[in-house]
């Protein structure tokens, strides 16, 4: 009933005098000492609170108690005749001990004998120190300066650290299709852990490109690395955005998810809404290189190829994965507004995910695309621009020819007679009417079945009409 | 309390003829049980459009079926109901839920003080029409009387006829206060009362004798320097900074001699142009510059260190303990010398002669004995000559800084008392105590002036508007107050933290007001409307202390999670929640209508800010992506070594003073 056994009530009763308590009034008060106490500690908290403590005292009762106007101080057997003694204060916390009588649990304050000749006789105390103030400056103009008084950067970044392995934990506790959510734990990586994330972060980076291959054989391999794992997927996300314009990191960063990706002993599962974003941006980003001559188009097919990996390795789990990412990309795409680069990226990210997808949103949106971005640019007198715009072209014909294969490779028994029959110029004139004059010229010199033909316009007019 | 508020015209109460019980319903104990729990099955199974909506009226009922099981003498059956549907309202009564699973006696309910308020109070809601009527048809049609019974005597659930509420009842901050027995709409209608928030108008006299003394000064300066003054003085003379300053802050403000202060002397003039010189002095602080914080470390105090403060003008610092003294140091690291007690004033005619009266050789600190129970609150008045300090011997006493003696000792309060402020000319000061009132007094008087009752729980802070005329209070009720120190009656409700208010900060301009305290968060108010303008979350402990800079752009809190924040106060974003999902969308921002005459006095700050704008939209999404808790307005973050945040306070020139007691980590954390 209450948190106070009945029996001590009696016990209390009887140290006061009044034996044969009945046990109806003794679990009557029980239930009453337990409303007061609580009372009383929160009486008492409030003057905690107010002297700025985080632990509870004896003063604080003892000026709840004032406060509450009960006569009677913390420890009644010092003062039985229910006498105020507002000035005992105990100096540490009262120890309470355990001893059985008669079978029964006791538990009594240790209260020692003290001999007054001992005490009198005894040198006295030190003095404690006064108390004193220094004086530092915690900022100079919003600049917290290093000095000793102030605490380290380090401590100061441990303290992030752990603010951010919070909602990682919270991740994982609901990930283990647990309801109840775990209690964090604190975990502690140990040494070597701590050391082979500074060398494999330090080769991946690094020019040598034994170490480098060896860095990502290792975390392709390693079956022990789930402790590092959000780490890495940290590390990752950081050096992406951090470096957004050296193509080398970008390179290197594509590489450890692939790795990462890669190990069959790890569970990236719960990592993977912070992976994806630096990988997009490897895909669809703006300017991923200093110049725009270098070589980013093969960037970004890494990219491509590696969304499509997660794409097949987790879509089964998550079903919303692939049509999240393929409206992400179609998006960029069909945005008049972003830069060619980026086009370009959006283009392959979806010629990766295979032929089903170009075929019901790309193909249908080439004309309008070729006509709205592509045809100013490929007449444009920037060389870049126009480099640009060609690569876009070229990967647009990669997705109409991607498109006429699969058709080619599942033929249907009615198109079997047709299939040997030659282009005419009709079809060419369909197709270009169908996919636009730049587009459908190219993908005619790549010379195309009339099946594939065929089913590029059944595409590309599919949505149009 | 309630007699203020007006009832609102349209309240729709149950029809009574429903009103029936049902015997056996009555007879049973798992009644309460068996209804609060299909009517919690029905809410959480109805369509979401009405969710938000219904779900608001379960904790009321929740309370109110939990003090009916515990009157009725059916301990086990309480404690069971509250144990089983508690987690329901954890994230927002917390506080009162504690409370109340203490209460397991039908006497407790008659003496248990948040029991009695529900029990008088009504529990106010508002509720679109569609989901009041499914609500009232699903209880009556199931013949829930009990619950019938407790919504008609304890709810006052207001009809909002047309558009569903946003978001209703207890999942929105604002309506928290059904607790505190008042709604919104009322206390939005209380707010309404018309404040002055300007600087007070000046004496005319001392206004003259002012600009007398201040073109003496000029025209002096101007013959030292000669011509170079003429051809285009950079630096505008003392007068027109006088005359701009007094321009700005006196509209709006009260008249003169509404608040009776004692005639003027000439020492205040000096103060006053001192005080102008120190205006030239001043940084401006914002977004882009931040404060300069000096911390003041106190040592070896076991815990026994309860308050600080220092004066405006960095001379004096000033500590409460729990022994019942007082410590004041010096900063100017010279020693500190009183007057001796023998003086004779007639011997003295000019500065010298007072100095020779001092001690000979000083002390490093003076000791200030008088109080027979812990320094709760410690407030210097505005010339540093006098010192104020309150006690949970329910006194306060006013020290004086020259002769380090106690002069007065002022009882009226029967409780401790929390606080103490020093008004802004001095002579007045308040005091906030744990008997829930606040009390007005003046320096020459040893009864209260005015008593300022209302707060429903102890009154924590206490601090004076800077024209003197009003006061703000935080309380551990989880509301701010704003009274008026003429007529001595509350003239702003402030509702929306979850816990007690431990701190109150008004802008030097005098147009806002920022609380915070125990839910580790800031809100900030205009006080002009008594809006909410935005709430600034970052602190992981309970935040001790607030300050504005003098030029009221930047806001510093220092708490007990060791670390000094800086936030930007013109930034007027609302924001809702900060999410730690990292790339989450962009909270919604909605600009807040600042009072018109508020922009004017920040005109300077924000033009400053909009330029910055796009910047600092990058780093706040940074640091979104880097998912820290802390709101877009947060400028900065200092922690310390070990040392909690007991004071922060800016100086006339904005330099930011903290101080705090280390405590070394103990072993048991």
């Amino acid at each position: 009933m209450s948190v106070f056994p009945k029996e001590t009530i009696k016990n209390i009763g009887e140290s006061l005098g009044v034996t044969h308590l009945k046990d109806e009034v003794a679990s009557a008060l029980a239930q009453d000492v337990e409303y007061r106490v609580h009372e009383l500690i929160q009486e008492a908290t409030k003057f905690m609170r107010h002297s700025k403590r985080s632990k509870l005292t004896v003063d604080d009762v003892n000026a709840a108690l004032r406060v509450k106007n009960v006569e009677a101080s913390l420890l009644p057997h010092i003062n039985t005749q229910f006498q105020p003694l507002y000035g005992y204060a105990c100096g540490e916390t009262p120890t309470f001990r355990k001893t059985t009588v008669n079978g029964q649990e006791l538990y009594f304050a240790e209260d020692e004998e003290v001999d007054f000749e001992t005490i009198l006789a005894k040198p006295l105390p030190k003095i404690p120190l006064d108390a004193t103030f220094t004086a530092h400056w915690l900022a100079i103009e919003g600049v917290q300066p290093a000095i000793p008084q102030n605490p380290t950067p380090s401590d100061a970044k441990a303290d992030l650290l752990t603010k951010r392995a919070k909602p990682n934990a919270a991740i994982n506790g609901i990930t283990t299709d647990q309801v109840d959510v775990k209690p964090l734990v604190k975990h502690v990586l140990s040494k070597e852990l701590q050391m082979y994330f500074e060398r494999i972060t330090e080769a991946v980076s690094s020019p040598d490109e034994r170490l480098k291959s060896q860095a990502f054989e290792s975390l392709r391999m390693d079956p022990g690395l789930h402790q590092l794992l959000p780490y890495f997927v940290q590390h990752i996300h950081k050096k992406v955005t951090q470096n957004h314009k050296q193509l080398d990191v970008l390179e290197a960063m594509l590489s450890m998810a692939q790795a990462l990706l890669n190990n069959k002993h790890l569970f990236v599962e719960p990592y993977l809404h912070q992976l994806i974003p630096p990988i997009l941006s490897c895909l669809v980003g703006r300017t991923i290189c200093e110049s725009p001559f270098e070589d980013h188009w093969s960037t970004r097919h890494r990219a491509a190829g590696l969304m499509t990996l997660i794409c097949n390795q987790f879509g089964k789990a998550y079903h919303t994965l692939q049509p999240r990412i393929t409206k992400t990309l179609l998006r960029a795409l069909l945005d008049p507004a972003r830069p060619l680069t980026t086009h370009y990226g959006a283009i392959v990210g979806l010629d990766q995910l295979g032929p089903e997808v170009t075929r019901v949103l790309v193909a249908p949106n080439i004309k309008f695309y070729a006509e709205t971005c592509l045809k100013s640019a490929l007449v444009s007198s920037s060389p870049i621009r126009k480099l640009e715009a060609q690569k876009c072209k070229e990967a647009l014909v990669n997705v109409l020819i991607h498109i006429a294969k699969q058709a080619s490779l599942v033929p249907k028994e009615s198109d079997m007679q047709v299939d040997t029959a030659p282009l005419s110029e009709e079809d060419k004139a369909e197709l270009v009417d169908a996919v636009g004059e730049d587009v459908g010229k190219a993908f005619l010199e790549s010379d195309p079945t009339r099946q594939g033909v065929q089913s590029v316009v059944e595409a590309a007019t599919h949505m149009n009409e | 309390m309630s007699q203020e508020f007006t009832p609102p015209a349209d309240t729709k109460s149950v029809p009574s003829h429903v009103l029936k019980y049902k015997d056996a319903e009555q007879g049973d104990p798992d009644a309460y049980n068996v209804s609060y729990k299909s009517l919690r099955e029905w809410i959480e199974n109805s369509l979401d459009w009405y969710k938000p909506e219904l779900r608001s009226v379960l904790f009321p009922i929740f309370v109110h079926a939990h003090l009916d099981l515990v009157s009725k003498n059916l301990p086990e059956q309480a404690k069971y109901f509250m144990e089983t549907y508690k987690d329901d309202h954890v994230e927002l009564h917390t506080p009162d839920l504690n409370r109340l699973a203490t209460i397991t006696d039908p006497q407790h309910v008659r003496e248990n003080e948040l029991a009695q308020m529900y029990r008088n109070n009504k529990y106010n809601l508002r509720m679109s029409s569609v989901p009041f009527e499914l609500f009232l048809n699903y209880l009556q049609d199931n013949k829930f009387m009990l619950l019938l019974r407790i919504v008609n005597q304890y709810l006052n659930i207001q009809v909002v006829h047309g558009k569903l509420l946003k978001s209703a009842g207890g999942l929105e901050m604002d309506d928290v206060i059904g607790i505190t027995g008042h709604d919104s709409q009322q206390i939005e209608a209380f707010n309404h009362q018309s404040i002055q928030l300007g600087q007070p108008q000046m004496d005319p006299s001392f206004k003259e004798e002012i600009e007398q003394a201040l073109k003496e000064r000029d025209s002096a300066r101007k013959d030292e320097n000669g011509e170079n003054i003429t051809n285009g003085d950079p630096v505008p003379s003392l007068l027109e900074t006088f005359k701009r300053v007094k321009q700005e802050s006196m509209t709006d403000g009260p008249a003169f001699g509404d608040i009776p202060v004692p005639p003027y002397r000439g020492t205040d003039i000096q103060a006053e142009i001192d005080s102008l010189k120190d205006l030239g002095k001043r940084i401006t602080l914002g977004s882009t510059s931040l404060p300069s914080i000096c911390c003041y470390t106190f040592h070896n105090t076991h815990d026994s260190l309860n308050c600080v403060t220092a004066t405006k003008d960095a001379s004096l610092l000033a500590g409460g303990f729990s022994e019942s003294y007082i410590k004041i140091w010096s900063l100017k690291g010279e020693k500190l010398r009183s007057l001796r007690n023998t003086l004779n004033p007639a011997h003295v005619n000019d500065y010298a002669d007072l100095n020779r009266q001092k001690e000979r050789h000083g002390s490093d600190y003076k000791r200030l004995v008088g109080h027979s129970g812990p320094v709760y609150g410690l407030s210097f008045s505005h010339d540093n000559k006098y010192l104020i300090s309150c006690s949970e011997d329910k006194t306060a006493r006013l020290w004086s800084t020259q002769t380090f003696t106690n002069l007065v000792c002022y009882k009226g309060h029967n409780y401790p008392i929390w606080d103490v402020d020093f008004g802004p000319f001095g002579f007045y000061f308040a005091t906030a105590s744990h008997d829930r009132t606040a009390r007005l007094w003046s320096c020459d008087q040893i009864h209260p002036l005015r008593i300022f009752a209302g707060h429903l729980s102890d009154v924590d802070t206490v601090k004076f508007h800077p024209n003197s005329k009003y006061l703000v209070t935080g309380s551990s009720d989880r509301t701010a107050r704003l009274w008026d120190v003429q007529r001595g009656t509350c003239v702003r409700v402030f509702t929306g933290h979850t816990g007690a208010i431990k701190t109150v900060a008004v802008s030097p301009n005098g147009r806002l007001m920022a609380s915070a305290g125990e839910d580790k968060s800031i809100m900030l108010w205009d006080l002009g409307s008594g809006r909410q303008l935005k709430k600034m979350t970052g602190h992981t402990g309970f935040i001790y202390s607030l300050d504005f800079s003098a030029d009221s752009n930047v806001l510093v809190s220092g708490g007990s999670d060791g670390t000094v924040r800086v936030w930007d106060v013109n930034k007027d974003t609302h924001t809702i929640s900060s999410s730690l999902v990292a790339g989450a969308e962009r909270t919604d921002s909605k600009r807040i209508r600042v009072d018109e005459s508020a922009r004017n006095d920040e005109r300077n700050g924000k033009s400053k800010d909009k330029k910055d704008s796009s910047k600092d939209k990058s780093k706040e999404d940074e640091k979104r992506r880097k998912g820290v808790a802390e709101s877009s307005d947060h400028l900065g973050v200092f922690p310390t070594k070990n040392t909690p945040i007991y004071d922060v306070q800016f100086t006339n020139r904005n330099l930011c003073l903290v101080s705090g007691a280390f405590s070394s980590p103990s072993i048991d954390s």
